[in-house]
């Protein structure tokens, strides 16, 4: 058997493994799902990159069956989840409806703390929007990337990485008062 | 305070993502507007705040464990596509005697002997 397509596969593997992994665990903040979700992923990949020539496809579509698969492992496991505060899915509106306060810009956070709201905040915004937050800030990736990523235009891009920041920053300010009260 | 100035384009200049003229758009505005500015640097301080977050990275068992899973399956695939041709070729070859032998039987039955003699042997 030739060996040469293991070896590429084991370098590309290596190459990505870590943000694959490190945006699954952002996604599933669990090690044991993100762990399972990235063997999926490069299974996924195995079976499908001969197909794929150019590097930055190649990228694109890594991330395309990354965020498949971890919308696909949280939308299995919402009906075992339980909010914060005890209630059950179908009440969870009033989270919904967070994005829709407007911020002060006057209320701009110290710095310092910043890094914990964030981490706190981004598990009550929806996943979609943690993805497509994960995709720009952490992943790197440029609007026109996750358009190809999401298969999306880049208008709907703008206006959701704009949207999910939105929803951020509000819940960012929840929390905020939350610890102040 | 607030402002009526688009903040999807403020979220998209703080994200270096403005064509050129969009750019000057947004920077004549918020060189006069304070509330826009402060946004600006709110929406920059969270993206530092995201991109900052600690990266976890994928263990060498996780990586090693993959590399033997699609070695396996490589393995497996090959073996199934053996066997799928083995079979295949086995099916064609007994059905084809089948049908020798259907045709051998028929001709026996229904034609003179003498006919089917001659059918089969040519």
């Amino acid at each position: 058997m030739d060996q040469s397509p293991h070896r590429k596969f084991r370098e590309f593997v290596s190459a990505h493994a870590d943000q694959i992994y490190n945006h699954a665990f952002r996604m599933l903040r669990n090690r044991e799902d993100a762990e399972e979700a990235v063997q999926d992923i490069f299974m996924k990949v195995h079976r499908g990159i001969a197909a794929f020539r150019g590097q930055s496809e190649i990228r694109t579509w890594l991330y395309r069956i990354t965020v498949n698969t971890c919308l696909t492992r949280l939308r299995k496991r919402v009906p075992e989840l339980v909010h914060p505060d005890g209630e059950e899915p179908d009440t969870w509106n009033k989270w919904d409806a967070i994005g829709n306060d407007d911020h002060n810009p006057e209320d701009l956070l110290i710095e310092k703390d910043i890094k914990d709201f964030v981490i706190n905040a981004i598990e009550l915004i929806s996943s979609e929007e943690k993805e497509i937050l994960l995709l720009f800030h952490v992943d790197e990736l440029k609007y026109e990337e996750i358009a190809k990523v999401l298969d999306v235009p880049i208008g709907t891009v703008c206006a959701r990485i704009y949207r999910a920041r939105k929803k951020l920053r509000a819940a960012m300010g929840t929390l905020q008062k939350e610890l102040t009260r | 305070m607030n402002c009526e100035f688009d903040h999807e384009l403020l979220s998209m200049y703080a994200d270096g993502a403005l064509n050129r003229e969009l750019l000057s758009h947004v920077e004549t505005h918020i060189s006069k507007c304070e509330v826009c500015r402060r946004a600006v640097e709110d929406i920059r301080v969270i993206g530092k705040a995201l991109g900052s977050l600690p990266r976890e990275a994928a263990s060498s068992e996780l990586i090693e464990r993959i590399i033997a899973e699609t070695e396996r399956t490589t393995r497996r695939t090959a073996w199934d596509s053996m066997k799928c041709t083995i079979s295949a070729v086995w099916t064609v070859g007994m059905n084809g005697f089948k049908i020798e032998d259907d045709r051998e039987r028929l001709l026996r039955r229904e034609l003179p002997v003498w006919v089917a003699r001659w059918v089969l042997f040519v």
